[in-house]
C-alpha cells in the first residue's frame, strides 16, 4: 500500500470518466418508435408564479413527433424535420414553426429522442453531474451559449412507473425549463406505414395530425 | 578642364544621390502585393476604393484552423495559440464571443426596429388579443426556452424569436465553426493590427506565427492549419528573393568573371560596375519615387537588367579598340549615333512593356527604361575618362569561340537564312495550326509551396462558407435602393434566398426599421399585446410600463445603418461603403448555390454585377495578351520605320527578320516543351525585338571590324544571356515564361549577328568607321 502510494499519479488507478458517447447513450431512448406523457415547469424572473403544462407525445424515427399540450391549452407541435414542423391549435389551425419554438425543437429537443449522437458530441460539451446522475450539455457555439446555458438530462428508473426522463434547460437569462417525459411505451414497428398507423391509434380524433406527419409537403 | 565638366557634375550628382539613398535606405519598401498581376481596370474612383477597401480587409485578415482527435486538447491548444498570436503586437485575435456580444448589445437598442418576415405577417393578420394569446402559449411551451435578453425586457419574446430566426436561417454572421469532419476542428479569425511593410518584417512575422503554431502544435498534439493572403505574399516574396539572389549574383559573378578574363584592367571592370550600379539604383530610386514602394518581380525582372546594362560599357569599349586611331568629332558623332540607336532600341522594348494594363509591367517598364537610359548615360560620360589610358581585350578565346560558332552557322549565309526562314515558317504554321496552347490563369503565374496550397485547400474545405472569388456588387444612391436590390436578387426565380450573404443579413433597410417600428405598435401601444399579455399572467404592471417607455424611447433614435454597425465593429466585413452620395454593398454567394441563376438574376437587375474574379482577371490578361501582340507589331513596324531613315535604304527593313524569326521560334519551341502561352511570354517579345536590333545595328555600324565587333556581340549576348538565362531558371513561373523566351529568342539573335554581318558589303556609308 504504502509502495502503491509512492508511484507516479498517472500511473495508479484512476476512475476512468466515460465518454461522450457513453454519456449520452446512458440518456438516449433505448427504441425508434415511442409515445409517453410529459409534465413541464417552467420559472421566468419577473413572472409571480411557475408556468406548469402537461401533455402526451408520440415519437418515430420514421414518421416525426407529435407533441401534444392537453393543460393549459390544448394544441400540438407536429416535427417532421428541420424544414417541416406545424403548431396547430384545438381549433385545427396550421401554423408553421417559427423562432426559438423552431429552433430548439430543430436543433436540441428532436435529436435527443432521435439519439443523434454525433449532433451533440459536435454542438455540446457533454459532461456527468457531480453525483454522476445526470449528463449535463454545454453548447459550445457562443453565440448559442448567448441565449442556452445548459441542458441537463437523467434518466429515471422506477419500479412501478418504468423509465422516465428528466430534462432541465437553463437558459442564460436564469430561466428554468423542466420537462419530465414519463410513462414510456416503446412500439416495436417498422417501416412508415406502420409508424403512421400507430400514431392514427394513438391520436384517433386527431388523426389529421399523423396526415401531417406522413405528408407534411402538402400543408 | 572644361570636357571634364560634365562627367565631373554627373559623378557629384551620383554620389550625392548615392548617399542620400543609403540615408533614407530604411523609407525603402519592398512591395510583395499579389494584385499587382491583376489587369482589371476600374475607372470609377468610389468603386476602385470600394475594392481597395474590400481587398485590404480580405489581405489584412487569416483563419486558423486546429484540427485533432481530443476535443479538450483542441479547446486548450486554441486558447495558447490565440494567447501567443495576440501577444505578437502586429495581430488580433478576432474574439467571437466579444463580437458576438457587441452585435448582440448594439442591436438589443434597435429592437423595437427589427422583426423577421414572419413576425411582420403575424402582427399584420392578427389582433393585440390574439397575438397576447400566442406569446402566453409560447411561454408555455417548450421551445420558448431561449430567450437572448433578459424577460424584462422583451416580456412577449419577440427580439429573441428575431435572433433565433436568423441563425436558424444560418444567415448570421458568426457560424464560423467548421463542421461535417471526422475529426474535431475549430476555428478563430485574425486581423492584422499593423500590417508589417516590408519583406523582412514579414518574414520576422511569418516565422513568429510558424513558431507559435509548431509549439502549440507540439504541445497539445494537434494540427494546426491556416489560410490568409498574407502567407501566400510572403512565400512568393521567399520565392522571389532566392531569384533576385540567384540572378543578381549569377550575373554579377558573369560579369566581373568575362571583364577581367577579356580587359584585365580595373578600369574598363570599374566603369562597368559602375554602370550597373547606377542603372539599378536609379531604377530603384525612380521606382520609389513614382510608386512609393518597389515591387518584389521588379527586381526579379530587374537583376536581369545587369546584363543588358553591361552591354553599353562593351559596345564603348569596342568602340573605342576599334578607332583607337581615329579621333575628332566625326568618331565622336558615330560613336555616338550608334550608342544612341543601340540605347533606343533597348527603351522601345522595356518601355513598350509599360503599355500594358497590368500595373507590375508597367514597374517593370519604369524601373528598366529609367535604369537603362542612366546607365548608358554613366558610360558616354564616363567612358570617355576610362579609355584615357590605353585598354586591351585578350581576344584569343573570343576569336575561338566565335569560329567556332561561325564554323556552324556562317560557312553559308545565304544558307541559313534559307534555313532559317523555313525554320520560321514551320514554327508558323504550327502556331497556326492550333498547335500552341494559351493559358490566362493568374492562378498559374505563381510558385506557392505544396504545403501553403494543401492547407489552403484542406481550410476550405473545412470553413469556406462562400465562393472564392465571387461576389455581387450592388450600386445605388440610397440604401434602400441597395436593399432592394438585394432583395430583388434572393427573391428572383432560381435563387435561394439563403445563397446570398449580405448586408440584409445583418440589418433590415432604414425604411423597412421604420415600418417595423410603427408594425410594433401593436405590441407596445397602450391597450396593446403587451398590456393584455401582462394582464393575463399577473406581471407587475412596472415591467410593461418600462417596456413601453423604451419602445417611445427608441422613436428618438435613427434606424441602425450598415456603416454605423461596421464603425461600432470593425471586425465586420466591409460589405458597405459610401463616397460621392454612391453607396456600393457586396454580396457573397454560399457555396453549392446556383451560380447561373445568380449570374442570371443580376443581369436583369441594372444595379447589381455579378462578379467573377477569377473569370475577369483571365479575360483580363487574355485581352493583354492580345493587345500585347498587335503592340508588338506595332513596335516591329516603328523600328522598321526607324531603321529605314536611320539608313535611308527601305531594305534594311528585312533586318527585323531576324528578331522576328527569334520570336516565332522561341514561342513554337516553348509551346512544344508544354508550355502554355500567356502575357508574359508576349512581352518577352519585345525584349527579344529590343536585344536582337541592337545586337544587329552594332554588327552593322561596325561591320568594317567584323572581328572586333562579333567579340563584342559575343561578350554582349553572354551577359544577356547569363541574365535572362538565369530568369528562365526561376521557380516562379511568370519570371520563367519571361526568361525562357529570351534566352531562346536572343541566342537566336546572336547566332543571326555574328553570322551574317562578316563582310564589308554590309557596311552602309552612314555607319563606316572609315577603316
Amino acid at each position: 500500500m504504502v509502495l502503491y502510494g509512492l508511484a507516479p499519479l498517472h500511473l495508479q488507478a484512476a476512475p476512468r470518466l466515460p465518454d461522450e458517447a457513453t454519456l449520452l447513450a446512458e440518456i438516449f431512448p433505448s427504441g425508434c418508435h415511442f409515445s409517453g406523457h410529459f409534465s413541464q415547469q417552467k420559472n421566468i424572473q419577473g413572472v409571480p408564479v411557475p408556468l406548469t403544462s402537461n401533455g402526451d407525445f408520440y415519437y418515430s424515427c420514421d414518421l416525426g413527433l407529435v407533441w401534444h399540450t392537453q393543460m393549459p391549452f390544448n394544441e400540438a407541435i407536429l416535427y417532421v424535420n428541420s424544414s417541416h414542423n406545424f403548431r396547430t391549435d384545438a381549433d385545427g389551425g396550421l401554423a408553421p414553426l417559427t423562432g426559438s419554438t423552431r429552433y430548439i425543437m430543430s436543433n436540441i429537443f428532436v435529436r435527443l429522442l432521435k439519439g443523434d449522437t454525433r449532433y451533440f458530441i459536435d454542438e455540446f460539451a457533454i459532461s456527468e453531474d457531480s453525483q454522476s446522475t445526470a449528463v449535463i450539455l454545454r453548447p459550445e457555439n457562443e453565440y448559442i451559449r448567448k441565449g442556452l446555458d445548459i441542458i441537463e438530462v437523467s434518466k429515471m428508473l422506477d419500479q412501478a412507473k418504468g423509465t422516465s426522463l428528466s430534462i432541465k434547460v437553463l437558459d442564460a437569462t436564469g430561466q428554468h425549463t423542466d420537462v419530465v417525459i414519463s410513462d414510456i411505451q416503446q412500439y416495436t414497428i417498422s417501416g412508415k406505414r406502420a409508424a403512421f398507423e400507430q400514431c392514427e391509434a394513438l391520436y384517433a380524433h386527431t388523426s389529421d395530425w399523423c396526415q401531417v406527419l406522413r405528408s407534411p409537403s402538402r400543408y | 578642364m572644361k570636357p571634364l565638366l560634365l562627367p565631373l557634375t554627373f559623378i557629384l550628382a551620383v554620389i550625392i544621390s548615392a548617399v542620400l539613398f543609403v540615408l533614407n535606405a530604411q523609407h525603402l519598401q519592398i512591395d510583395t502585393n499579389l494584385n499587382d498581376l491583376n489587369p482589371t481596370q476600374i475607372n470609377e474612383p468610389g468603386l476602385k476604393k470600394a475594392i481597395d477597401t474590400l481587398t485590404t480587409d480580405i489581405s489584412q485578415r487569416f483563419v486558423v484552423v486546429i484540427k485533432g482527435d481530443d476535443k479538450a486538447a483542441i479547446a486548450a491548444s486554441k486558447a495558447a495559440l490565440q494567447e501567443k498570436l495576440n501577444a505578437l503586437p502586429e495581430l488580433n485575435v478576432i474574439a467571437e464571443e466579444a463580437v458576438q456580444n457587441s452585435f448582440l448589445n448594439i442591436i438589443s437598442a434597435y429592437r423595437f426596429y427589427l422583426l423577421s418576415a414572419d413576425q411582420r405577417q403575424s402582427l399584420a393578420s392578427n389582433s393585440p388579443q390574439q397575438i397576447a394569446d400566442q406569446a402566453l402559449r409560447k411561454l408555455y411551451q417548450i421551445g420558448d426556452g431561449v430567450r437572448l435578453i433578459p424577460f424584462e425586457q422583451d416580456p412577449l419574446g419577440w427580439f429573441s424569436d428575431y435572433l433565433l430566426t436568423s441563425l436558424d436561417s444560418q444567415t448570421m454572421p458568426f457560424q464560423t465553426s467548421p463542421s461535417g469532419t471526422e475529426s474535431e476542428a475549430t476555428s478563430f479569425s485574425v486581423m492584422f493590427s499593423t500590417f508589417p511593410k516590408g519583406m523582412s518584417a514579414q518574414q520576422t512575422l511569418y516565422s513568429r506565427i510558424q513558431a507559435a503554431e509548431t509549439q502549440v502544435s507540439q504541445q497539445f498534439n494537434v494540427t494546426v492549419l491556416r489560410s490568409g493572403m498574407f502567407f501566400f505574399a510572403v512565400d512568393s516574396a521567399q520565392s522571389a528573393k532566392s531569384d533576385i539572389q540567384l540572378i543578381a549574383v549569377g550575373s554579377v559573378a558573369g560579369v566581373l568573371l568575362l571583364m577581367m578574363l577579356v580587359f584585365r584592367s580595373l578600369l574598363p571592370l570599374f566603369l562597368s560596375i559602375s554602370s550597373i550600379a547606377i542603372g539599378v539604383g536609379f531604377g530603384v530610386l525612380s521606382s520609389t519615387l513614382v510608386f512609393g514602394s518597389i515591387h518584389v518581380l521588379t527586381i526579379v525582372f530587374g537583376a536581369s537588367l545587369i546584363g543588358i546594362v553591361v552591354d553599353y560599357s562593351l559596345h564603348y569599349f569596342y568602340h573605342y579598340l576599334a578607332h583607337r586611331q581615329a579621333s575628332g568629332p566625326a568618331h565622336s558623332g558615330v560613336l555616338f549615333r550608334a550608342m544612341l540607336l543601340s540605347v533606343i532600341t533597348s527603351l522601345v522594348g522595356y518601355g513598350a512593356l509599360g503599355l500594358s494594363d497590368l500595373l507590375i509591367l508597367k514597374k517593370i517598364a519604369l524601373f528598366s527604361c529609367s535604369g537603362l537610359a542612366m546607365a548608358w548615360l554613366s558610360v558616354m560620360l564616363l567612358g570617355p575618362l576610362v579609355v584615357r589610358r590605353p585598354i586591351e581585350a585578350r581576344q584569343s578565346l573570343l576569336k575561338h569561340i566565335i569560329h567556332g560558332c561561325q564554323r556552324i552557322f556562317a560557312r553559308r549565309p545565304r544558307v541559313l537564312v534559307i534555313t532559317g526562314l523555313f525554320i520560321t515558317i514551320g514554327c508558323g504554321g504550327y502556331m497556326l495550326v492550333g498547335n500552341t496552347k494559351t493559358n490566362d490563369d493568374p492562378r498559374r503565374f505563381f510558385h506557392v509551396s505544396e504545403a501553403l496550397l494543401s492547407q489552403e485547400l484542406a481550410i476550405a474545405d473545412l470553413t469556406q462558407v462562400y465562393e472564392p472569388g465571387r461576389y455581387l456588387l450592388i450600386q445605388g444612391e440610397t440604401p434602400e435602393a441597395i436593399f432592394t436590390a438585394l432583395n430583388a436578387v434572393t427573391t428572383a426565380e432560381g435563387v435561394a434566398p439563403q445563397a446570398i450573404s449580405s448586408v440584409a443579413d445583418y440589418l433590415p433597410s432604414p425604411h423597412q426599421q421604420l415600418n417595423n417600428y410603427t408594425l410594433q405598435k401593436k405590441l407596445y401601444e397602450e391597450g396593446g399585446a403587451l398590456d393584455r399579455f401582462v394582464a393575463a399572467i399577473g406581471l407587475a404592471p412596472r415591467i410593461s410600463d418600462q417596456v413601453k417607455r423604451d419602445f417611445k424611447l427608441a422613436a428618438q433614435t435613427p434606424p441602425l445603418h450598415f456603416d454605423d454597425l461596421e464603425n461600432q465593429l470593425p471586425s465586420l466585413p466591409p460589405l458597405w461603403f459610401e463616397q460621392d452620395n454612391l453607396i456600393y454593398s457586396f454580396a457573397l454567394i454560399r457555396k453549392g448555390s446556383d451560380l447561373p441563376a445568380i449570374e442570371a438574376a443580376s443581369k436583369n437587375i441594372t444595379s447589381v454585377e455579378y462578379v467573377n474574379t477569377l473569370a475577369n482577371a483571365s479575360n483580363a490578361l487574355k485581352a493583354q495578351r492580345e493587345t500585347g501582340t498587335k503592340l508588338l507589331l506595332l513596335a516591329y513596324g516603328l523600328i522598321a520605320l526607324l531603321v529605314a531613315v536611320y539608313y535611308r535604304n527601305l531594305s534594311t527593313v528585312v533586318l527585323l527578320l531576324i528578331p522576328a524569326s527569334a520570336s516565332f521560334i522561341a514561342i513554337a519551341l516553348v509551346s512544344a516543351t508544354g508550355h502554355s502561352i500567356n502575357v508574359f511570354h508576349i512581352m518577352a517579345l519585345f525584349l527579344v525585338l529590343g536585344l536582337g536590333m541592337d545586337y544587329i545595328i552594332f554588327a552593322k555600324e561596325m561591320a568594317s571590324h567584323p572581328e572586333t565587333t562579333q567579340q563584342a556581340i559575343l561578350l554582349s549576348a553572354v551577359t544577356s544571356l547569363l541574365s535572362f538565362g538565369l530568369l528562365a531558371f526561376s521557380s516562379m513561373p511568370i519570371v520563367q515564361s519571361f526568361g525562357s523566351i529570351i534566352l531562346i529568342g536572343n541566342t537566336i539573335n546572336f547566332i543571326a549577328a555574328i553570322s551574317l554581318f562578316n563582310n564589308t558589303q554590309n557596311t552602309h556609308e552612314k555607319g563606316c568607321y572609315g577603316g
